[in-house]
């Protein structure tokens, strides 16, 4: 039998609890970096903001991921949501302000990702962007404008099946009466 | 303790649809409050049918209020308006103020009175 002194027991207590902290905040760590890395990045996915965001402007649309536009076009967007592209979108001033800090947090930078050649001000359509005309003009029009179940490009969940996590892969394309997309 | 589960569970809902009653009745004693004296669901439905200029609350939620319907222009589904389908409907005031506001000045090109959001909304609350 092995005899222990009552410092040893208190001694591997101590590097016990020592070690299941270290353990505890390598989780917590990881976490915040999954979190971080998420597919709207910045300010966390499941802020009380980017929640808002979600719930408010995805009740009529997909809720565009916030790095496809730049900080200028959030902002013109968020100050004209009584005319939103011919709809009314008007939300309260504290709705609208937490929406922008979100928006804003999370904006694309000019020149990198789908901001690549962007040229022209700040457009306020995602499908007007340089990078977005590239990826998709090869898709005939029958294919979106003339195809009932998509309508038009701005319906991104209509084809890219994981677009609602924020993911627009190739892969996951199907376009409704055309099935995968090959190109 | 399933017996005991099943009757918290019975006694919460019933608990929400108490709530849900509330809701309504507390919007109808504001619109009151402004000057309404009663209201009357048969407007509620013409108001909800109407045309107006093209523009109808029908064009996207479909005819029927127990159905889903689709965003005239982004082709997002909206789930039924009818409570007896979709108990979620009228239960939070603040988005019964936000969304006649944005649907009575996108369909009626001004907001509604107190008057027609009244009588929607006891027409509504029976379907």
């Amino acid at each position: 039998m092995v005899k222990l002194s009552m410092k040893k027991v208190v001694g591997y207590i101590r590097w016990g609890v020592a070690g299941g902290f270290l353990v505890a905040a390598w989780g917590l760590g990881l976490t915040g970096v999954s979190i971080a890395s998420g597919s709207y990045g910045g300010r966390s996915d499941n802020s009380a903001e980017a929640v808002l965001y979600r719930d408010e402007c995805g009740a009529c649309h997909l809720a565009y991921p916030a790095r496809m536009l730049p900080v200028d076009s959030w902002t013109e967007i968020m100050a004209t949501l009584e005319e939103h592209f011919d709809e009314n979108a008007e939300v309260s001033d504290e709705t609208a302000m937490m929406i922008s800090a979100y928006l804003t947090d999370n904006a694309g930078k000019p020149g990198r990702g789908m901001l690549k050649r962007m040229k022209r001000d700040a457009p306020l359509r995602i499908t007007e962007l340089p990078y977005f005309v590239h990826e998709h003009d090869d898709v005939p029009g029958r294919m979106v404008s003339d195809n009932e179940e998509v309508g038009s490009f701005s319906n991104c969940s209509a084809c890219h099946q994981r677009a609602e996590s924020g993911d627009f892969d190739e892969d996951s394309v199907r376009i409704p009466g055309y099935g995968r997309w090959d190109d | 303790m399933w017996a005991s589960r099943w009757l918290l569970a019975g006694l919460l809902s019933s608990l929400a649809i108490t709530a849900n009653a509330g809701v309504v009745d507390q919007k109808l004693d504001q619109y009151r409050a402004q000057g309404v004296d009663s209201f009357n669901p048969e407007a509620g439905y013409e108001l909800w049918r109407s045309d107006n200029n093209g523009r109808s609350c029908t064009q996207c939620h479909g005819a029927n209020p127990s159905s889903v319907g689709k965003h005239a222009k982004t082709g997002k589904a909206i789930k039924p308006m009818a409570p007896s389908i979709n108990p979620k409907r009228l239960t939070d005031s603040k988005k019964i103020d936000k969304w006649f506001l944005r649907n009575c000045k996108w369909t009626l090109k001004r907001e509604c009175t107190a008057q027609e959001k009244g009588d929607f909304l006891v027409w509504l609350r029976e379907q």
